[in-house]
């Protein structure tokens, strides 16, 4: 004997008369893979924005390092025109065009004409907080006469090991530049 | 499902809905997984963007008064841009910025037993007072009297004439005058004389305006007395900058709408040291007073979440023959220079002593440090990230003379470790109008 299994479906009262029966099983697993696709899509939003949260954060925080950069560089030219020295480190005096990088970690003498860990490192000016940190740092002068025009690039680090990589791929693809004027 | 039908109808059978039941658990499964991660991700976001954001918001609020600071003295290069210390006749002298606050300052005493706050702000934590333009306006004293206390000056204020009420009342708008009627008194001005001699003045009463006849030209060589006011130094708060009583020479002009400030890091607690709110950068309008300010009701919250406060001094010309930076990590500010003890701030002579080599006016750039710090985290938070290293982030990070802190900020008791995510957020900044000139 086939036994029934009835399931309050719905509570609403079926108004046909006609012939009428529940939803099949295709229809069913139709609806559901629908209802998981739409879900899916909406939770990869979330997940999309996180990328782009982290993407922001990483651009803002290079912008900060930029900044922070050319400051450090105005104090030191100051410095040089009263003193006739810059503090240690600091950067090559006078300035002269040209494209300088600072170094990446502790150590760092592979092309790091912009000046010493000791002086931008954790210790000094804290542009650079990390050994071998999610940014490198870069900075052109230009003689503009009677200014130096000072273009500050930041670029995230390649990953590799040892360093720290921003996360999110489309934080890798950032790169700030930052544009300043300096009295000579 | 009812069959209200006569024809054939039926509803799921036992293994349709079986089947859908199977489907739907594991769709919900995966719908709620995917949820749940994130819910997570989501949480570790705000728990990342949260420290940074704050400790940014800090630091450009910070900037945008420190950058500006300015006393409108021109002549001697701002002299009282920035404020470590200064006089007060009733108690001698007085500090406005401090360097790692550790509750044996004067006045100042540890709240609770656990070494982290004090009556000031959080163990450990900087003090900054600087004065910053915001109306700025010099007015021209009309006669010089000679003194330093001259009790009555009048001034070339013209501004709301011919109607002497108004121009009183725009007078005392500039000079931030509180109180009312015969108790009305300004707010800390800066006098400043033809040579840059500077001092401190308060106006403790306002007399009278005297508008002069209309078309009457301004002379600067000799300005029209308009406005009388009365400082009366046994009434006021004997606010001086440390050094002496100059001979002055004339013109000489009040430098209005000049407002001290003053910031610091303070976590609410209560008499026994329990926090009962997130530590915060304050600040208050006018120079920290160390007999008041402990926490006293001055000061308010501009930025909560804010664990630290360092600032280093950038220094125009090396003090000791080598180091620019001092307040550093490695290089802080000898414990006395000559005859003062410097607490670890800059020394600040008067408008006539000759300043030291430690000097404030030498500063030319600060360089702060703040940092935030996030909510409190879940404990399965805290499990991803690496405990030790330059990476763990739940202590308060080292920053300048202020060590990594294991122990001042509360921690979980199951590992000991931090309840907070940290980041910290360093920058320089030029005082634009000590480089100006230069």
């Amino acid at each position: 004997m086939r036994t029934e299994f009835v399931l309050p479906r719905s509570r609403m009262v079926v108004p046909s008369s006609a012939r009428t029966r529940g939803s099949s099983l295709i229809e069913v697993l139709v609806a559901m893979t629908i209802i998981a696709l739409m879900m899916v899509a909406v939770l990869e939003m979330f997940s999309l924005s996180l990328l782009t949260n982290h993407g922001s954060a990483a651009r803002t925080e290079m912008t900060f390092k930029a900044q922070q950069v050319v400051e450090n560089l105005r104090y030191a030219q100051l410095t040089f025109k009263n003193l006739g020295t810059a503090p240690a480190g600091s950067a090559t005096f006078p300035l002269a065009a040209g494209t300088y990088n600072l170094p990446f970690y502790s150590g760092d003498t592979t092309g790091t004409n912009g000046g010493t860990w000791a002086y931008w490192g954790p210790a000094g000016a804290d542009v650079m907080e990390q050994d071998k940190g999610p940014f490198r740092i870069t900075y052109g002068v230009q003689d503009l006469g009677t200014n130096w025009a000072i273009t500050v690039t930041a670029t995230p680090s390649a990953p590799a090991a040892g360093t720290k990589a921003y996360f999110a791929s489309s934080s890798k693809s950032k790169r700030i530049e930052y544009v300043a004027q300096i009295a000579k | 499902m009812l069959h209200r039908s006569r024809n054939k109808r039926r509803g799921f059978s036992l293994p349709e809905a079986l089947v859908s039941m199977t489907i739907l658990v594991i769709v919900m499964v995966i719908a709620m997984s995917l949820l749940f991660s994130m819910r997570s991700f989501a949480s570790r976001q705000q728990f990342f963007t949260e420290p940074r954001q704050s400790s940014r918001r800090a630091i450009d609020y910070l900037a945008y008064h420190v950058e500006g600071a300015a006393d409108l003295n021109a002549k001697r290069n701002n002299p009282l841009a920035l404020v470590t210390w200064y006089l007060n006749s009733k108690t001698g002298l007085r500090q406005a910025t401090y360097n790692s606050l550790s509750g044996l300052e004067t006045g100042n005493g540890p709240i609770g037993a656990g070494g982290r706050y004090t009556k000031f702000g959080d163990v450990g934590t900087d003090i900054l007072s600087v004065a910053v333009p915001v109306n700025p306006m010099a007015i021209p004293v009309a006669k010089w009297v000679g003194g330093l206390h001259a009790a009555n000056l009048k001034f070339d204020f013209r501004e709301g004439c011919p109607n002497d009420a108004y121009n009183m009342q725009l007078f005392q708008q500039l000079t931030g005058a509180t109180g009312s009627g015969n108790q009305q008194q300004s707010g800390v001005l800066v006098l400043a004389d033809a040579n840059g001699n500077y001092a401190n003045y308060e106006i403790t009463s306002y007399q009278q305006s005297t508008c002069p006849p209309a078309g009457t030209p301004f002379d600067a060589s000799n300005p029209t007395p308009v406005i009388h006011v009365v400082s009366n130094p046994g009434n006021s708060g004997f606010i001086n900058p440390p050094g002496g009583e100059p001979t002055w020479s004339f013109p000489v002009t009040l430098s209005a709408g000049i407002q001290f400030m003053t910031f610091r890091v303070r976590t609410p607690t209560d008499p026994a040291g329990k926090p009962t709110g997130p530590p915060s950068l304050e600040q208050r309008i006018g120079l920290f007073d160390p007999t008041t300010d402990n926490p006293g009701t001055a000061f308010a919250p501009i930025v909560e979440n804010i664990e630290d406060l360092q600032v280093a001094y950038l220094y125009a010309s090396s003090p000791g023959g080598g180091n620019l930076i001092f307040g550093t990590e490695t290089t802080a500010i000898p414990a006395s220079v000559g005859a003062l003890a410097t607490k670890g701030v800059p020394t600040q002579a008067g408008s006539v002593d000759p300043p030291t080599p430690y000097d404030v006016t030498n500063v030319i750039g600060l360089r702060i440090t703040t940092v935030g710090r996030s909510g409190e985290l879940p404990l399965v938070a805290i499990g991803q990230k690496p405990k030790t290293g330059t990476g763990a982030t739940h202590y308060r990070p080292q920053a300048e003379d202020h060590a990594q802190g294991a122990n001042d900020v509360p921690t979980n008791t199951a590992g000991g470790f931090g309840l907070f995510d940290h980041y910290r957020t360093t920058t320089t900044l030029m005082l634009r109008n000590r480089m100006l000139g230069k």
